[in-house]
């Protein structure tokens, strides 16, 4: 199964996000984001970073480059796209998943260690989990306070859409501690904390009593998930 | 005058005022200047000793406290150095064939005048000189000193330093993996910040900055310049500031380069492709050369 990394100005973690897909047993396609095509990818993965310089407002730029078009396209018709901090952020800005990723409430960058709650265990990119599973990944941004509208934010939680939940305290003042979001197919997913920096051992975080794995390879189910979501496919 | 100062211009017209105050030179420097060259400068060759005489570029002040990196270097260290002082940075071998580089450089003006810029791009300036190497750059880290915590001008200067510093490393995907602060008065009006730059590569891969014989071909490239950073080099790291801060401060803001990191992210990715794959042995190059290509380069954007 391949799947496409995008690369945007000012992308950092698509060395990181290639070697999970690798290490998740997927073949990596780096995609640049002038590309016009998506090189025959079955999913695509849009990693973290500072797209564009952050320039005008986080993912905003990145939403319309080139490689974007086919990516919406993709994904309107069921392919598998997870976007990861920027990419999150890319993904609110493009349309594809609702709300909007705002700068931290602390106002400063936050790094650290996060536990989370996978809400739902449902989507192409968290089947490897249980709902009500905790597991602690890294966390590194200054923009990535979720927020919407009551009504949406109402919406995501009435349709079971809220895939990840922030615990032992809020990082960055998302509202209703949200850490990632889904589509309605649930086959798009986003989140700011960084399941690609945990997927190999002894690399991943492991203090603060440590993950589900125990050897700092929470994220790794990220990218197992998706290859049984597309066999099943 | 004519629309061009030419050297037969300028030859012309002994008298002819020029701004060498202004862009930091002393009258005796100017006065050496023109014994070397047995006429006044062109505006345009003014405006390169400017740069090259400057402390920024020169170390004149400095360079002897520096030349100790080179005398006191012992052949136990040489047996794991593999480029030492007179190049953008220093690397040492870490064995398997892989090497490390690092550089620790101030941007203490900068920082003082215009504090988030003058901190990210001396980022910036350090994160270069490990790209120059050939390497890639994995972490940063800083060494800071300010003036008085309690004292009203600290407050103006620590929250753009700290936001400059991890600001830039943050555009580039750089930890800063560690650093320290000192607080004491004796730095007020003239801050210490200092930041360090790590890289990582193989041996084969480090590249030197210099070049033999003719016909090579010379590659500037950086961001578009602009309006802020004019006479940064020259001005500022010459400049002492004895600064009134506290009723308006310091008055050379724009001479402060502005940070562009995701330019230099670009040039993360550039350079690896753009560099030729082979070691090339060390000469000791002409160094005014050298000076001039790498000052050309610290002369454009961070």
């Amino acid at each position: 199964m391949k799947i496409g990394v995008v690369t945007f100005p000012g992308t950092l973690d698509d060395r990181d996000a290639a070697r999970a897909v690798v290490r998740g047993g997927g073949e990596a396609v780096a995609l640049w984001h002038a590309d016009a095509d998506l090189r025959g990818v079955d999913a695509v993965v849009l990693p973290g970073g500072f797209s564009y310089g952050d320039y005008l407002r986080a993912g905003a730029i990145a939403s319309i480059a080139p490689v974007m078009g086919p990516v919406v396209e993709a994904a309107r018709a069921g392919m598998p796209v997870l976007g990861i901090c920027n990419g999150f952020q890319v993904l609110c800005e493009a349309g594809l998943l609702p709300g909007a990723l705002v700068r931290n409430d602390v106002r400063t960058f936050v790094c650290r260690d996060q536990r989370l709650r996978v809400e739902d265990a449902s989507t192409a990119w968290t089947s490897a989990f249980e709902t009500g599973q905790e597991i602690v990944v890294p966390l590194k941004n200054g923009e990535g306070g979720y927020n919407a509208d009551e009504r949406t934010l109402d919406e995501l939680e009435g349709e079971g859409r809220v895939v990840f939940r922030y615990l032992g305290g809020n990082p960055n003042g998302s509202r209703r501690d949200i850490a990632g979001v889904r589509d309605a197919s649930g086959r798009v997913v986003g989140l700011m904390p960084h399941p690609e920096h945990a997927t190999e051992p002894g690399y991943g975080p492991t203090e603060h009593g440590g993950g589900a794995s125990g050897d700092g390879t929470d994220g790794l189910g990220f990218f197992t998930s998706v290859l049984t979501a597309l066999a099943s496919a | 005058m004519s629309l061009l100062d030419t050297v037969d211009h300028a030859a012309a017209t002994p008298d002819h005022e020029l701004p060498y105050g202004e862009l930091g030179l002393k009258d005796d420097e100017f006065e050496r200047i023109c014994a070397a060259l047995g006429r006044r400068p062109t505006t345009c060759e003014l405006a390169m000793y400017s740069v090259m005489w400057s402390e920024h570029c020169s170390y004149k002040s400095s360079k002897t406290h520096l030349r100790q990196f080179g005398t006191k270097t012992t052949d136990e260290m040489r047996e794991k150095l593999l480029v030492g002082i007179g190049e953008n940075a220093g690397v040492v071998d870490v064995g398997d064939g892989w090497a490390v580089t690092f550089k620790v450089e101030s941007h203490n003006h900068p920082s003082y005048v215009e504090p988030h810029q003058g901190a990210a791009t001396g980022v910036g300036g350090i994160v270069r000189d490990i790209l120059a190497m050939g390497a890639r750059p994995v972490a940063v880290m800083d060494s800071l000193r300010f003036g008085a915590i309690d004292h009203p001008d600290t407050a103006r200067v620590v929250p753009g330093v700290v936001a400059g510093v991890g600001g830039y490393g943050n555009c580039l995907g750089l930890p800063n993996i560690g650093g320290e602060v000192v607080f004491d008065s004796v730095y007020q009006g003239n801050p210490l910040v200092n930041a360090l730059c790590v890289g990582t590569m193989r041996h084969e891969d480090i590249h030197l900055a210099n070049a033999t014989g003719e016909g090579n071909l010379v590659v500037l490239f950086g961001s578009r310049t602009g309006g802020d950073g004019i006479g940064g080099v020259s001005v500022l790291a010459s400049e002492t500031f004895d600064g009134t801060p506290g009723d308006g401060g310091p008055s050379k803001r724009p001479a402060v380069q502005v940070g562009d990191p995701v330019r230099r992210e670009a040039a993360h990715r550039v350079l690896p492709g753009a560099l030729p794959r082979r070691r090339r042995r060390r000469h000791p190059g002409p160094r005014r050369r050298r000076a001039l290509l790498r000052h050309l380069r610290a002369g454009l954007r961070r």
